[in-house]
């Protein structure tokens, strides 16, 4: 069972109607996007709509939460699923007025084995406590990592178990509660206990494929409740690491951050692999490798590849050099691409996208249906594209902005126009330069954002052939 | 030497004076040789054959002269003579002697005498009226000598152009419309410059609505003739039609120039002006219509709408009784005066005008729809509805209609029909917002919210200048709760409708509802401008003064709504909570008392009791307070807050029985009591020095230690009436489950029953060293001395070997057997005599029998517990009355008794009375249903109780080492797979359906009994147990979704 087509209403960044389409196969979708330009409300999306049958009472997955404020129109998500390319499409929708009832089994399962990861939830390692030359990990798996993986006993989350022990403690010398919570601890701790064992083999296998050849292990003694201190006391999950048959202590050195990121990665991966799967398999990874260095990221290709090949992925980044290399890497069969830009328009923020850079396609529609400031920001989204992508692939020296984000046109093209050849000729053609230069200050210029009043037909015309033609030129 | 014409005279004998006056009066004109009559009086009498003769005479004459009465158009003959003189194409003048039906017959198509056909019976002066027939039949000789003098004789074609004009006249009367234009165009071809055929063709086009071809004849009839006034007329009526109303105004004038005392072009102009909404210059001209002549019925009712839409409603009301007196089958008139008196808002002389009118004209549609809405207005919703659905069978593409109908059923309550109508006429007619409209307005009375906005949306949407429907949404926000939508909406209507009272008033409740007073209390006080008698105007503001903390303003405001309206029983209840937290409690409980008086569906008496009590617990009557919350509460038995407040005052007075049942109902209602506690009190001992107070101690245990729940129980939602809200799933289940099997109490053959009284037990449970000590003494006490189990060392599934025995001393024993027990019970002879039933002192109450069942086997459990924790046991232990035993050798119930579905099914029906804890209870416990499943299930089940059975009593699966904790998770998952098995035997339907099977994926795998176990069973079992819960294993897939199924979700507290 794989999604086939998401369309997105008035959901957070997205104002009016998306539609992403990834075949009757159900690609795997890999979203190059600029911060803000709504890749993580896709993922939000995704992750919303699944979890949007389990819990009632669960304030994130009311539809409502995530309207786009500017717009009062409700909005929707719908996906589409078939169980292959010859079968039936069943269409799925989430909105305000879709109550739980109508929420498919199909949904709530594929919710319950889904993995969701974002880089937010990896920024954890960033703050593990460190002791004796060895890391902390309990807050970071059972409340990041492990914190919905599910008892086979309770049915309930290790996030749930955990939050249920704590506070408010019993009154001391309450011998009832107090047996009750120690009680409650016992199986707390037999049952973290137990998925650690499970986690062990599988995470050092997935850590080998990241080049780290070693065995890791979890020191874990069990959580106790201090009747005197009304506290929970050994809240403690050491990491060991067992090189060969030696057993080394976990180095500070060793374990620096970028090598947490992959452990985490690692058993959050795992933890997916020891749970029955859905029938609708989801694995969504927001921007998950900004954290690894580019030697550890491929390794995340092999173990997708390895481990999740029949998991409908999708793959988030905001660095375009990593999404050049994933396409180069994957293959067109099985993966639709999909660029996502922040257009402006003088009334409110829109995210735009576009599949595999047919921008100017895009343009070309709008003009046609004469919706001018659409066709703009294409026109500019494509000129825009195209200087950046010229840039990073001649890796021309871009003005360095403290956020990539303030990156201007301006400081792409300067570079660009300026770029000599060995016999200090400009490279590129100056009728190029003219054409683009014209274009730039009416419609191709960031500064014309709020002001897009008065566009004429002819203007826009021109800077789509020009743009062309730059495209052309830079390839 | 001109030759006079010949008149014939057709009369019916009847009418021989009124022939013979004729003949007198045309005296003159014979004497001067102008005109000749004959008729049959000149035959002599009795010569009756001679009718053929008479005949004849008609073809020689001139002049038709026909005298019309009911006896002449009855009469054959005269019927005949007519027939002739048409055919003989001769001038027939009809002259009207009286009121008869001759509009009805042929000679209507003819110009008639006298003027107008104003009968001579009519006339005031019957000699006035013969002269204008006289003039009438003067001007007509003149006309045929002047046409025939030049030409000497008429011409053929002239002939028969007259009577092809005649013919269309008749066929015009006859409503053959095709053969009318027929005949006017053949008169025509034949004499193209008669200005009358084409007039009257042009008619004929008019009525079958070729406006076009209408307006060419006038203009060709008005060509040739220029002083043509009807022609002007006919054409300004087509350019009336076309609405081209300047045009049709000039026509008129010119028509009334032409002839000034031409009442229907002044009538027809009135319209025209009424329609360009110049009711004055309209009114003036229906007048003039009027005096000209002086019966015009339509032009008074004319007169009348214009009146009428000016606002001088007596003035149209007196039009329109004349016009009814006039012609009292008028219809129209009825309607219209019925109207007027809608407007008044006389509405019975409405009904009555519209329902005569209705018996006049029985496909009125507009009559009932007019009749229908009145009977909206009235409340008659039923008789309403009736009208509507008339007027939709008259005409069914009416969007209108369905619409109003809606709001009857609407009213009535029906909501589905009236969406249903609503529905209707939007289809019918897609851009009309009062269709969305009310629709959003039924969908918000069936609680429909989003769907009502969404249709208000709409109709703002067609329609954004109709206050109505922001108001409306502006309610359904209300509903929601979404008061800042709701104000911006009631802002909205009064910006369009600033005298919209309703819309302040409830804009100022809404603002209440987000703590702005001030702003409230504005809009209310604007109500009240607009209406110094509106009751709940001053109920409200009061309401607002009242949460502003200003007490003797809200006072103030509630008087003078009691004085506007002294029977609500709101208002008392609300004045009454202002004294009460002013503190005068007389006062406040005297206006409670008014109000349960007065108690209403908007104010039930329930609520006055509470306050009340309320007010009496404040003044320190406790006993009348106690008094007043027991009223409330049997009233309205879920009334928690009478329930905490009877606790309460309970407590201050030492009743600790009553309070601790009332706290226990409320605490196990899902109510925080102790935080309700903490509200009033800081601490117990705050409150036991106010009240001077002692509590006991499980009182204020209640009152400040929480406990602590395992995982979630059902928690109940209450509503604003303290009613607890049960989500129909919850209910529904529980009878599903229900439905699903056999009570327990009926499939058990033998009654389960708690374990025997031990009092006291410290007489007869003695530990290993006593026993040991008491064979000692005597061997025949090992007879006697049973191995005893309390329910507090009970666990799940298996019955460790007791450390205890009991000495079963019971009345079929002789004790005398028994030396040394005897001598052990002697050291408690003293409590035992005190012991209050019957029996010898060393006995206890039971006998043989109570052996003979602890003999059986058995499923136990304690009776306090909180989860299902029963055991089997088949070793023949002995309980006292802190067990439950139910006596099966059934061990499978084991597994169904200790399931999830059990426990939530024993403490929805239990009620839970002890709080957390669940209680045995007899009754309770043979309520649970048991499935009716087939014995290789049960054999199944049985099997894995046995394993649990053998796993319980393995060190390694209770250790707390954490070495041993995949054993621990071995035994829950296996407790876990019996959850399973008893979800698929109540809720098989669900749980296939979602392919989930346990039964047959466990058959699938041929467990090994217990028993074909050999040896060491623990990696047995290990073995199993990694089989069954590896990652692809159906049981461990279906147990890890399992809650995808509705139901379990219910069961498991996971919604």
């Amino acid at each position: 069972m794989r999604i086939t087509d998401i369309e997105i209403k008035n959901f957070r960044a997205f104002h009016g109607t998306y539609q992403i389409n990834l075949d009757k196969t159900g690609k795997n979708l890999l979203v190059y996007g600029e911060n803000g330009s709504g890749k993580s409300s896709l993922y939000l999306a995704l992750k919303s709509f699944l979890e949007s049958g389990i819990s009632a009472d669960n304030q994130n997955i009311e539809f409502e939460n995530h309207q786009n404020i500017f717009i009062e129109d409700p909005g929707h998500i719908k996906l589409s699923l078939r169980a292959d390319r010859w079968s039936k499409k069943d269409t799925y929708k989430w909105s305000q007025s879709v109550t739980e009832e109508a929420t498919d089994e199909l949904i709530t399962e594929a919710s319950k084995s889904k993995g969701f990861l974002d880089y937010k939830s990896l920024l954890e390692t960033h703050y593990l406590h460190r002791e004796n030359d060895s890391v902390n990990l309990f807050d970071l798996l059972v409340e990041v990592l492990l914190a919905s993986t599910i008892s086979p006993l309770t049915d309930r989350s290790l996030a749930d178990d955990w939050t249920d022990i704590q506070e408010p403690f019993p009154r001391r010398g309450a011998k009832n509660q107090i047996v009750n919570l120690e009680r409650q601890i016992v199986n707390f701790n037999r049952e973290l206990v137990n998925r650690l064992a499970e986690l062990r083999p599988k995470v050092s296998e997935i850590l080998n494929k990241f080049g780290y050849t070693v065995a890791l292990d979890f020191d874990f003694q069990g959580i106790t409740y201090n009747q005197n201190q009304k506290t929970l006391d050994n809240q403690d999950i050491f990491l060991k690491v067992g090189f060969f048959d030696t057993e080394i202590h976990a180095h500070h050195l060793l374990l620096n951050e970028a090598k947490l990121s992959a452990i985490a990665i690692a058993i959050y991966l795992s933890s997916i692999l020891l749970q029955p799967e859905s029938e609708l398999k989801i694995l969504a990874l927001d921007d998950i490798i900004i954290g690894l260095d580019m030697s550890n990221r491929l390794p995340v290709l092999d173990i997708l590849e390895e481990h999740f090949s029949d998991y409908q992925i999708f793959l988030t980044t905001y660095d375009i050099a990593w999404y050049e290399i994933v396409k180069q890497r994957t293959e067109q069969k099985n993966w639709k691409y999909v660029e996502f830009y922040f257009g402006e328009t003088d009334e409110y923020e829109i995210p735009i996208y576009v599949e595999d850079k047919a921008y100017l396609e895009k343009a070309t529609e709008h003009l046609n249906a004469n919706d001018y400031k659409a066709c703009a920001i294409y026109v500019r989204t494509a000129f825009e594209a195209a200087i950046k992508r010229y840039c990073e692939r001649k890796n021309l020296a871009v003005k360095y902005r403290e956020n990539p984000k303030d990156l201007k046109s301006e400081d792409f093209w300067v570079p660009i126009k300026m770029e000599m050849d060995e016999s200090d000729l400009m490279l590129l053609d100056l009728r190029i330069v003219d054409e683009v230069e014209q274009a730039r200050k009416f419609i191709l210029n960031e500064l014309s954002h709020a002001t897009f009043a008065n566009i004429y037909r002819k203007e826009l015309e021109d800077a789509i052939a020009s743009v062309e033609r730059l495209e052309a030129a830079l390839t | 030497m001109n030759k006079p014409l010949k008149g014939f005279i057709t009369y019916s004998h009847e009418d021989t004076a009124a022939k013979d006056e004729l003949r007198k009066r045309l005296a003159v004109m014979e004497q001067q040789n102008e005109l000749v009559t004959w008729d049959d009086g000149q035959l002599t009498p009795g010569d009756k054959a001679l009718q053929k003769d008479i005949l004849k005479k008609v073809p020689d004459s001139n002049l038709l002269l026909y005298l019309v009465s009911a006896a002449s158009l009855a009469s054959k003959n005269c019927n005949k003579e007519l027939a002739e003189a048409l055919k003989q194409e001769i001038r027939i003048i009809p002259i009207i002697l009286e009121h008869c039906d001759w509009l009805y017959h042929q000679i209507s198509g003819f110009e008639v005498l006298p003027h107008k056909g104003k009968p001579i019976s009519k006339w005031e002066d019957p000699s006035e009226g013969w002269q204008n027939v006289v003039d009438g039949i003067r001007e007509a000789v003149d006309q045929i000598k002047s046409q025939s003098e030049p030409s000497s004789g008429k011409s053929e074609e002239k002939l028969l152009a007259e009577g092809a004009f005649n013919r269309g006249n008749f066929m015009l009367m006859l409503g053959q419309l095709g053969l009318a234009i027929e005949s006017y165009s053949q008169a025509i071809d034949l004499m193209p410059s008669v200005a009358s055929s084409y007039n009257n063709r042009g008619m004929v086009y008019s009525v079958i609505g070729n406006n076009d071809l209408a307006i060419k004849d006038y203009t060709q009839a008005i060509r040739l003739k220029s002083d043509y006034a009807e022609a002007y007329n006919n054409r300004a009526v087509v350019y009336g039609n076309k609405r081209e109303y300047n045009r049709a105004i000039e026509d008129y004038t010119k028509a009334i120039g032409l002839k000034p005392d031409y009442a229907e072009a002044y009538n027809n102009r009135g319209t025209v002006y009424g329609v360009k909404n110049q009711q004055d210059k309209a009114i003036e001209d229906y007048t003039k219509a009027i005096k000209f002549k002086p019966d015009y019925a339509e032009a008074y009712t004319n007169r009348g709408i214009d009146c009428s839409n000016k606002g001088e409603y007596d003035r149209a009301i007196e039009d329109y009784t004349k016009a009814i007196a006039l012609r009292f089958d008028y219809a129209e008139a009825y309607f219209n005066r019925g109207n007027a008196h809608t407007e008044k808002g006389d509405t019975n002389s409405a009904l009555e005008d519209y329902s005569i009118a209705l018996v006049l004209k029985p496909d009125y549609v507009d009559a009932y729809y007019n009749r229908g809405s009145t009977y909206l207005k009235t409340g008659k919703f039923d008789k309403a509805i009736i009208d509507y659905s008339k007027m939709i069978g008259l005409k069914p593409e009416l969007a209108e209609a369905y619409t109003n109908r809606g709001i009857a059923y609407n009213r009535k309550g029906e909501v589905d029909k009236a969406i249903k109508d609503f529905h209707k006429a939007i289809q019918l007619k897609p851009e009309d917002h009062m269709a969305y409209s009310n629709r959003g307005i039924a969908y918000v009375d069936k609680g429909d919210f989003n769907l009502a906005i969404k249709d208000h949306n709409k109709a703002i949407e067609l329609n954004p200048e109709y206050a109505n429907s922001y108001y409306n949404r502006g309610n359904a926000y209300v509903r929601k709760g979404e008061f800042d939508k709701a104000i911006k909406d009631y802002t909205r209507t009064v910006e369009l409708n600033p005298r919209d009272a309703s819309a302040y008033g409830n804009r100022g409740v809404a603002y209440s509802n987000i703590g702005n007073y001030d702003k409230a209390i504005e809009d209310h006080t604007r109500v009240i401008a607009l209406n110094s008698e509106n009751a709940l105007a001053y109920y409200n503001r009061g309401d607002a003064y009242h949460k502003k903390g200003k007490l003797n303003l809200a006072l103030e405001d509630y008087n003078i709504a009691i004085r506007l309206d002294p029977h609500d029983a709101r208002i008392y209840t609300s004045r009454g909570n202002v004294y009460s937290d002013k503190g005068e409690h007389d006062q406040a409980i005297e206006d409670y008392t008014t109000a349960i008086k007065f108690q209403s569906q908007f104010a039930p008496a329930v609520f006055s009791y509470y306050n009340r009590g309320n007010a009496y617990r404040r003044k320190g009557e406790y006993d009348q307070a106690i008094k007043n919350y027991t009223t409330a509460i049997k009233l309205q038995p879920k009334l928690l807050q009478a329930y905490y407040n009877r606790a309460e005052v309970s407590l201050r007075i030492g009743e600790w029985e009553r309070a601790r049942a009332d706290l226990h109902v409320v605490k196990n209602s899902g109510v925080d009591i102790i935080a309700s506690f903490r509200n009033d009190y800081k601490n117990v001992e705050a409150f036991e020095q106010q009240h001077r107070v002692k509590l006991p101690k499980d009182i204020a245990f209640l009152l400040t230690q929480r406990r602590r729940n395992r995982y979630p129980k059902t928690r109940n939602v209450l509503d604003v009436q303290g009613k607890p809200l049960e989500s129909p799933d919850v209910v529904n289940l529980r009878t599903q489950l229900r439905n699903a099997g056999t009570p327990l109490g009926e499939y058990l053959e033998i009654k389960p029953a708690f374990g025997i009284n031990i009092v006291p037990t410290e007489a007869f449970i003695v530990d290993r060293t006593t026993r040991d000590e008491l064979i000692g003494a005597h061997p025949s006490s090992a007879d006697v001395l049973k191995p005893f189990l309390h329910g507090r060392d009970l666990r799940r599934w298996h019955v460790d070997a007791p450390n205890q025995w009991l000495i079963f001393a019971h009345r079929d024993i002789a004790i005398n057997d028994y030396p040394a027990i005897l001598k052990h019970l002697e050291k408690y002879r003293e409590s035992l005599n005190k012991r209050k039933s019957k029996q010898e002192w060393y006995e206890l109450q039971a006998s043989a029998t109570n052996a003979a069942r602890f003999a059986q086997p058995k499923l136990v459990c304690p009776n306090l517990y909180n989860h299902q924790t029963f055991a089997v046991d088949t070793a023949g232990y002995y309980y006292g009355n802190t067990s439950y035993l139910i006596p099966t050798d059934e061990i499978w119930l084991c597994g169904l008794l200790n399931s999830r579905t059990v426990e939530w099914f024993y403490s929805q029906v239990s009620n839970q009375l002890t709080g957390d804890e669940l209680r045995a209870r007899s009754g309770y416990m043979q309520q649970i249903p048991v499935p009716n499943i087939t014995s290789e299930q049960k054999i199944l089940i049985a099997k894995i109780v046995d394993y649990l059975i053998y796993l319980q009593q393995q060190p390694t699966t209770n250790s707390k080492d954490l070495k041993h904790a995949r054993d621990a998770i071995m035994l829950g998952y296996f407790e876990r797979i019996i959850d399973g098995l008893v979800y698929e035997t109540y809720l098989s339907e669900e749980l296939h359906q979602g392919s989930k099977q346990f039964f047959q994926s466990l058959l699938d795998e041929k467990l090994p009994p217990i028993e074909g176990i050999q040896d060491d069973k623990m990696p047995v079992f290990r073995d199993i147990f990694e089989l069954l819960y590896e990652r692809t294993h159906p049981i461990r897939r279906n147990l890890f979704f399992l809650d995808s199924v509705k139901s379990v979700r219910v069961i498991e507290g996971k919604q």
